[in-house]
Formats: structure tokens, sequence, C-alpha cells
């Protein structure tokens, strides 16, 4: 059987009947999108790696609870995005909740809310230094806030259609468009100088 | 140009990344073509886009596969069913699809059951009417109605007995189904004969109920549903 001709419904539903080798092409199809992602977030090759095995071991032995209703992108996409934020939360719990509302509607509204965590366990400086992490915009997407940056990488980097980015998010399809444009304009102002 | 007329960033915005339709992108497009500062902007925002799209996918480090299936618990492979059980599955199937085509037919409303119903007590209707129309006449008794009758049948008998008769004698077929007809009746005996014309009378009183219900009495509820099922 030809599994790479396969749609992703079809290939859980084999994986669904104990076919191993459609367990296989799940992980083959998705590890770098969501290795991608949880690197993005995160910024830790090792523990992107962790969380991204994680990821795949959550979504493949729950194989039976998928609902075929909803894409399979959109599921391990959502659980990859949850096991970060878990993962990020307990790395910067401060960094957070202290990192202006995501829900503000005015850019000072946002500012106001924000208050700048007295220390980080990793420095932009570090960051830099990661080969793959290094160009300017890599270091301009890892300053971002964590919702902007998750939407900017859903969107540009995976091409996800706003409205599968809203179910991912699992916020409405108002707000995923209101961090792609405030994380867009965050992405300019940083890259500013390039232009110059 | 105007101040005044210059498109927003968010339009500007979503301008490059394709969401307009054709009418605000020739608007825009034409307001392009004489204002410098909103070229800028929307190179700019180009730029930007085209930096993101360029943004490569990670590969995780080789083995990645391998480690995630040792903590995968494959799902048990379900087990081939034993034939009889796959031709039981198959008939059933099969009696589904029957079943839906003959539901498919069938009528939807009590009007439709009425129709159909009348279908079926109508000839039986007739023939009591013509029976009763037939006592009425003054040169008509029962005794000779029915004497009538009974040598019509016993001649309708005898010629059919003589046709099947032959046709059995020219054909081994017929001559078969014959003698398992006859055996068929040995066995049933009075009893299945008698079960025989209870259904069949049985049907068609519950024809004529059906009739009668629906299209002679006037119904007295305001209701377009079905009033009565089978």
């Amino acid at each position: 059987m030809d599994y790479a001709a396969l749609s992703d419904q079809q290939v859980v539903q084999l994986a669904r009947s104990g076919r191993e080798r459609a367990y296989r092409e799940l992980i083959g199809r998705y590890q770098r999108p969501v290795f991608s992602l949880i690197y993005r977030l995160v910024r830790d090759r090792e523990k992107a790696e962790d969380l991204a095995q994680d990821t795949f071991i959550k979504v493949l032995n729950a194989i039976d609870r998928y609902d075929p209703k909803f894409k399979f992108s959109s599921w391990i996409f959502k659980i990859a995005h949850n096991t970060a934020l878990d993962q990020l939360r307990r790395r910067h719990p401060e960094t957070l909740s202290l990192d202006g509302s995501p829900h503000a509607a005015t850019s000072a509204e946002a500012e106001a809310s924000t208050i700048t965590p007295a220390s980080h366990d990793e420095t932009p400086e570090q960051f830099t230094l990661n080969r793959e992490l290094g160009s300017e915009i890599e270091a301009a997407i890892g300053d971002l806030r964590e919702e902007y940056r998750t939407a900017i990488v859903l969107c540009h980097v995976e091409g996800r259609p706003y409205e599968e980015i809203a179910e991912i998010m699992d916020v409405p399809l108002g707000t995923v468009k209101t961090y792609i444009h405030r994380g867009r304009k965050e992405l300019m102002k940083q890259l500013e100088h390039l232009r110059c | 140009m105007s101040d005044r007329y210059h498109p927003t960033e968010d339009r500007l915005e979503a301008f490059v990344e394709g969401l307009l339709d054709a009418g605000e992108r020739v608007v825009i497009e034409s307001h392009l073509v004489g204002c410098p500062r909103c070229g800028a902007q929307v190179e700019e925002w180009r730029a930007l886009f085209a930096a993101l799209s360029g943004l490569p996918q990670f590969e995780p480090a080789p083995g990645f596969a391998e480690r995630v299936m040792s903590g995968v618990r494959v799902a048990p492979k379900a087990k081939r069913r034993p034939s009889w059980q796959r031709a039981r599955g198959w008939a059933a199937g099969r009696a589904a699809t029957v079943g839906t085509a003959v539901a498919g037919v069938l009528p939807k409303s009590t009007f439709g059951w009425a129709v159909a119903a009348a279908f079926l007590a109508l000839p039986v209707l007739a023939g009591a009417a013509f029976t009763a129309w037939l006592l009425s006449r003054s040169y008509l008794t029962p005794e000779t109605l029915w004497a009538y009758v009974s040598s019509r049948a016993v001649e309708g008998v005898q010629s059919l007995g003589s046709t099947a008769l032959t046709a059995a004698l020219q054909t081994d077929v017929i001559a078969w189904l014959v003698l398992r007809g006859g055996e068929l009746l040995e066995t049933a005996g009075a009893t299945g004969v008698g079960a025989v014309l209870a259904t069949v009378s049985a049907a068609t009183m519950l024809s004529i109920w059906v009739l009668y219900r629906n299209l002679i009495r006037t119904p007295t509820r305001e209701t377009n549903y079905v009033t009565f099922s089978f």
C-alpha cells in the first residue's frame, strides 16, 4: 500500500486498525512541522526534541480518541502548542503572566499591562548564539511574545489558515488576526535597521 | 493625491497578503501608482512576508521516529472475522439495502397510504357491490346465482385442470411443479389453506378500514402529519 498517497484521515484509520507503518507515516509527515513550531517557541533544541517526542507519544497513544471531524494537523499542532506552553510556563512563570494581556484591545493597553521580568534563564544574546535561530529574523521572532510568535510561525512558516490557527490556539478568529497583525508590526519595528 | 484617501495600514497589509476582493485591489493598485508613501509601506510589508516565507523547517535529530515509537502502544490489529460472520454481515448489509429501497417506495404520508389501500380494497369493494346488485334483481335468487357461479367455477376448474394437465404432460418442469404443489397442499392440509385465507381476509379488512378512515370519514383534527402508522 502506498501510504504517501493516502490522506491524513486514511492513515489515522489504518493506525487505529493496528498498522505500525501508519504510525510511522504520521511521524514522517509531521515531525518537521511539529518540531519547528516547538523549537521556535522554546528556543532550545534539546528541550524541543523532548517536547516534540512527548507530543507524538501523546497523539499516537490517543489515536482512538481523535475526532475525524477536525483536521489531524489542527489536533497535533494544538497538542504541540499546549506541550510547549506548559514547558514555557514552568520555565518562565512570571514572564507569561506579566507580559501584558494578550486580549488588550490597543497597544496602549498592552503596554500598560506589561511588566518586564527581573530575569530570564536565557538572554537574547544566548538565543543568537544558536546557529539555526541566529538570523536577524529568527532573533526578532524569538523576541515576540509567545502568542504572536505561535501565530506568526503557524501562518508564515506552516502556511496554516487563520481559522485553523484559531482552533490550534483555542482563541477566536479575530484574536488570531490581531496577534498576527501585531506580531508583524513588532517584526517590522525590530527589523527596521536592516532597511537603512 | 489628498491625504484623506490613503488606505489604512491594515488595508495595505491585507492587500499584500492577498485578502482583498478584486474591487478593493483595483482601488489600492490605482492609488499606489501615484502615492510613493503608500508604495513604500507596501514594499515594507512585501519584504517582511518574503523574509517570513523563507524561514526553514527544522529537522529533529536522527532516530526521532524510533524514539517516539518506543513510547507508543500500537493498537492491536483487528482480528479477521470467521467466514460465516463475514457472510452474515454481508447478508445483513444487503438486507439493509433492500429495506432502504422498499422504504423509498412506500407512501410517506397518510394520503399516500390511503391511496395505496384504495388500490388494494377497490377490487374487493367492486366485487361486493356487483354481487349486491345482482342479488337485488328480482329474477335472481341466491340459489340460482350460486348454481350459476358454481357451474362456471366447475367449468373453469375443469378447463384449467385440463390445460394444466396437458402442459404438465408436455413439460417436465410444469409436471414437477404440479406434483410439488399437490404435495404441498397435502402437507398444509385444511389448516394451511385456512391460514392463507385468514391472512388475505385480514389484509383486505385492514385496507378497507384505512380507506374508510382517510378518504370517507371527515378528519376532525387539523394536522398534516401521519395519524397512524403500520
